[in-house]
């Protein structure tokens, strides 16, 4: 097969070949604390992007039509891998069930997981081949995606799983789901959370069911509808109380990071000081003397962007949420340029995987979001966000390519 | 399956994205920009940290440059909440190092990098704690005050507590002792630790000064063990000397005992009394010395004018009958003093004018505190003549309604011995910075001349035979002449029923050697309550024994000698 180089999306390279070059910068920062160097992360990420480039390249030759053929298998491969860590207990993983490890080599499954579930989403929504939405149609895609996320986040890893909503709100929307069925949709988030105060959940619902009649769609929806809020109403506290401790103070401490300034508030409070006095200019490259004094906890992984806002100061951190705008604006470009329907839906997946990644990161940085765990594509130290970002750059570019058929 | 997105649709996603893009830089604007300097205070504040630096506090010396005030080092060990994981693991090896982990547990906050859990640890403990790599626990430099005399001279160097409250030359010249504290400027870590010094704006430490004292320690450890001696044997509540230098003023021996406490938090009230300074009393016997100078040197009388000592009992008013343990009939003034006639020194006094008795007295130094540098000096009680009674000239003739301190006694003797000039008492000689630079030194200053030579030298005659025949025999020893005066003074009663007679304040005082006088002394024994309660008996010895031992010292010997 001859590749045709002009179709792909070269723009959509060098964003992200500037992202993965000032990333590497800011590793190698921030992995020097003044009383220890640890450049070893900075040549591990090197590696890890020379793994990566090379796992996008190999992406970009295979032709997306064999995702669109194969992508159920390999939903059955991606949950028995995500099973295996639940059952077999690696060493050196600090209790955590996320990673499989194959000697020195740490794989992080529910990153495979989310690339699949784009594809078998892509598929299912392509397939059915429906028309005008309606509520019906949205329980088979419920159902595939809720329990891929209730296995992500026992592994645990919130922040993955809650990208899957992402994921399937996004997909929906491009396929042309309507907006009040979208609405709808996300109702029993709402009644999640006003549930835990039974007053406001019951004011809710009232306005919930006036709504419902006034808009026209028939009884049974409006039964439906009802009847998943007051379940998930119900259920939600159940399940909150089922959470880790750590997970629940993650999200609690997000609203006031004071309760607990020396815990979970601590890395929000350090994070959000270091990026405050980071100022317009920042301190300058190295310079950061939050990030040198060691105030910034995972400052190379979760909480590089601080050292960004830091060092560099708003022009940085502008200038990074500039390129993500960018790529983020090529993707959905790709998506609206692209004929076909399957190959549009798995590139607004990865676009919207990859927003949700930036806007959570950088949000829990600047404490618009709760602390999720979730890296900075491209930029944080890491083996398998960096291979994952690639490979969806991969799939993208190799979609892209399609075009020259 | 071609499939297009309709236009709007794209419009609204994207715009979702961009908003929530605006969002974000909305929130960096709002911190990087409008809050910046906030988060830059708070940077600052949470990674620098202005330590104290104590200054060094001033030693005191005695007047030959022995230390009786020092410091040791000493560390502080300081707890950090942050970095302890296993918190029973913790305290239990806090408590193998031999601290407190009560203390510890009790003070433990898990947000404070820095807690001092012992204060005034020796050293050491630095290398023990490093050797059990504690992870949370490490030590800070400070230092102890150490007094290597111990209980010798506790009344006059004192203490000082953390509330700045205290006692002795600690205390009274605290502002010079303890200099000015300064700061250093220290980086943080994010743990919590102090990691680098700054190296600006810092403020060293100026060191306290040191004081130099005219004690001589040699000579404090003699009168103290005297005054334990004397107590002991004649089973007293208390006791105390002063001792002199009469030409300059300057004290060498300053003793009570029982001394105080060597804990600074002592709750016992009363061990704290700095007597010679702080305890007035009623004089007794050997405040006769005093009118008798005044009479003798405006000429009231003479060494040998007659007096009528009326056979030792005498009744001079109502409820005012006087006995004499030494019963004479009209005797020379000269054995009035010598035998310590009460009736004989009562008729003195009728000759001399009420208010030339007030004078004489206040000309002595009485009624006014003496100035010596510690704190609570007392000034006694000297009744104004307007406000006497018929009798008051007559008691106060015999040291009764009148109160004085020990140190007011010693420097109206010292003045008699002194040709008459009274001097102030100096206590602190110089005081020197680290460098060994006189920042100030205290010259003798005399305050008046209260009497003339000549009179002093006949009163110092007739003090001669107080111990050579007098009351004051047991005072005498062969080294030296001595010329002094004893004292026997009942006590008031505790039930106010007027004056007891069991309790005493046996006394003696004087100065030696008589014909060329360098030192006075005052030695006061309370309620003895052995065999004997005469001044003669109890004090006296105490005074020789004091005087025979100073005399055997070498430099003293050389003293006397030129």
């Amino acid at each position: 097969m001859r590749i045709k180089l002009r179709y792909l999306d070269w723009q959509l390279f060098i964003g992200v070949i500037v992202a993965i070059l000032y990333g590497l910068l800011i590793v190698y920062s921030a992995s020097q604390t003044l009383d220890k160097i640890n450049t070893k992360y900075f040549f591990q990420q090197i590696i890890w992007v020379i793994v990566g480039i090379i796992l996008m390249i190999i992406m970009m030759t295979i032709p997306y039509k064999n995702y669109y053929a194969y992508c159920y298998i390999l939903l059955i491969i991606t949950i028995f891998l995500l099973l295996v860590p639940l059952i077999i207990e690696f060493q050196g993983t600090r209790g955590a069930r996320r990673w499989i490890v194959l000697g020195a080599f740490f794989f992080q499954p529910s990153e495979l997981t989310k690339i699949v579930y784009v594809m078998v989403l892509a598929r299912y929504l392509v397939d059915s081949e429906v028309k005008n939405f309606t509520l019906p149609d949205l329980i088979k895609p419920i159902l595939l995606t809720f329990p891929l996320m209730f296995l992500i986040m026992i592994e645990p890893d919130l922040g993955s799983s809650l990208s899957l909503v992402a994921v399937l709100i996004s997909l929906l929307y491009w396929k042309g789901i309507r907006l009040l069925y979208l609405f709808i949709f996300l109702t029993p988030l709402i009644s999640m959370l006003t549930s835990f105060s039974s007053l406001y959940w019951l004011i809710f619902l009232s306005f919930l069911l006036i709504f419902l009649y006034f808009s026209h769609i028939n009884f049974k929806e409006i039964l439906a509808t009802m009847t998943v809020n007051i379940i998930s109403g119900i259920s939600f506290p159940l399940f909150w109380s089922m959470l880790a401790n750590y997970q629940k103070k993650r999200i609690t401490i997000f609203w006031d990071p004071n309760i607990d300034p020396k815990g979970q508030g601590w890395n929000v409070i350090q994070s959000m000081v270091s990026i405050g006095s980071g100022g317009f200019l920042g301190k300058g490259y190295m310079q950061g003397t939050q990030k040198n004094l060691g105030f910034l906890p995972e400052q190379h992984t979760d909480f590089v962007y601080p050292v960004i806002g830091e060092e560099w100061g708003f022009i940085g951190c502008a200038f990074i949420l500039l390129i993500f705008l960018f790529i983020i604006y090529r993707l959905i470009n790709s998506a609206t340029s692209i004929r076909n329907p399957f190959a549009s839906l798995v590139v607004i997946g990865i676009c919207s995987i990859l927003a949700f990644h930036v806007f959570v990161n950088i949000g829990m940085t600047i404490g618009l979001v709760p602390v999720t765990g979730i890296v900075l594509p491209f930029i944080s130290y890491g083996g398998s966000s960096i291979s994952f970002f690639l490979i969806s750059i991969g799939i993208v570019q190799s979609i892209n390519l399609s075009r020259s058929e | 399956m071609a499939f297009e997105v309709k236009y709007p649709r794209l419009i609204i996603g994207f715009a979702v994205a961009l908003t929530i893009w605006i969002g974000l830089e909305v929130k960096l604007l709002k911190i990087q920009v409008l809050q910046s300097a906030e988060y830059r205070n708070l940077a600052t504040r949470q990674q620098y940290h202005r330590l104290p630096q104590y200054a060094e506090r001033g030693a005191i010396f005695d007047a030959n440059g022995y230390q009786l005030a020092l410091n040791v080092e000493t560390v502080d060990v300081v707890m950090n909440g942050r970095q302890i994981k296993d918190k029973s693991e913790y305290f239990r090896k806090v408590a193998e190092l031999g601290l407190d982990a009560e203390v510890a547990k009790k003070k433990f906050n898990a947000d404070k990098g820095y807690i001092v859990i012992a204060k005034g640890m020796p050293p050491q403990i630095d290398n023990s704690i490093k050797k059990r790599r504690i992870e949370g626990l490490y030590t800070v430099k400070s230092s102890k005050r150490y007094y290597p005399l111990g209980y010798i001279g506790r009344f006059i160097i004192g203490f000082l507590n953390s509330e700045n409250n205290g006692s002795g030359i600690e205390e009274s010249c605290n502002h010079i002792l303890k200099g000015k504290d300064g700061w250093r400027w220290v980086r943080f870590n994010g743990r919590g630790e102090p990691f680098s010094s700054v190296g600006l704006a810092d403020q060293l430490p100026n060191p306290g000064l040191n004081i130099y004292l005219t004690i001589d320690k040699d000579i404090q450890t003699i009168v103290e063990d005297e005054l334990k001696k004397a107590v002991e044997d004649n089973e007293a509540k208390n006791a105390f000397a002063v001792l002199v230098k009469v030409k300059t003023g300057e004290i060498v021996s300053l003793a009570t005992y029982p001394s105080m406490s060597l804990e600074s938090d002592s709750t016992q009230q009363n061990s704290w009394l700095n007597r010679p300074i702080q305890e007035v009393f009623e004089p007794g016997s050997i405040f006769k010395i005093f009118l008798s100078a005044g009479a003798l040197d405006k000429g009231y009388i003479t060494e040998n004018t007659m007096i009528n000592c009326m056979g030792g009992k005498a009744t001079f008013a109502k409820d005012f009958t006087i006995t004499d343990s030494h019963k004479m009939r009209t005797s020379p003034f000269r054995d009035v003093l010598i035998y310590s006639s009460n009736i004989g020194t009562i008729q003195m006094s009728k000759r001399v004018p009420r208010e030339e008795v007030y004078e004489i007295y206040k000309r002595f130094g009485f009624g006014q505190p003496t100035g010596i540098p510690l704190s609570g000096e007392q000034r006694g009680y000297l009744i104004r003549p307007e406000l006497w009674s018929g009798v008051t000239k007559y008691s106060m003739a015999i040291g009764y309604g009148v109160s004085v301190t020990g140190i007011q006694l010693v420097m109206a003797t010292a003045a008699i011995a002194n040709k008459g000039k009274l001097m102030a008492p100096i206590l602190v000689s110089r005081i020197e910075d680290n460098n060994g630079r006189v920042i100030q030194s205290f010259k003798p200053i005399q305050v008046r001349q209260v009497i003339a030579p000549e009179t002093s030298r006949i009163l110092t005659s007739i003090l001669e035979d107080v111990v050579k025949k007098g009351t004051g025999k047991k005072a005498a020893v062969k080294e030296t002449q001595i010329a002094g005066k004893t004292s026997t003074a009942k006590k008031l009663a505790k039930n106010n029923t007027g004056y007891s007679n069991k309790q005493y304040k046996s006394a003696f005082i004087g100065y030696f050697p008589s014909k060329y006088p360098v030192y006075a002394l005052l030695v006061v024994v309370d309620e003895p309550t052995g065999h004997f309660f005469y001044g003669g008996d109890v004090a006296a010895p105490v005074f020789g024994r004091i005087a025979q031992k100073l005399l055997s010292l070498r430099n003293v010997s050389e003293v006397l000698e030129k």
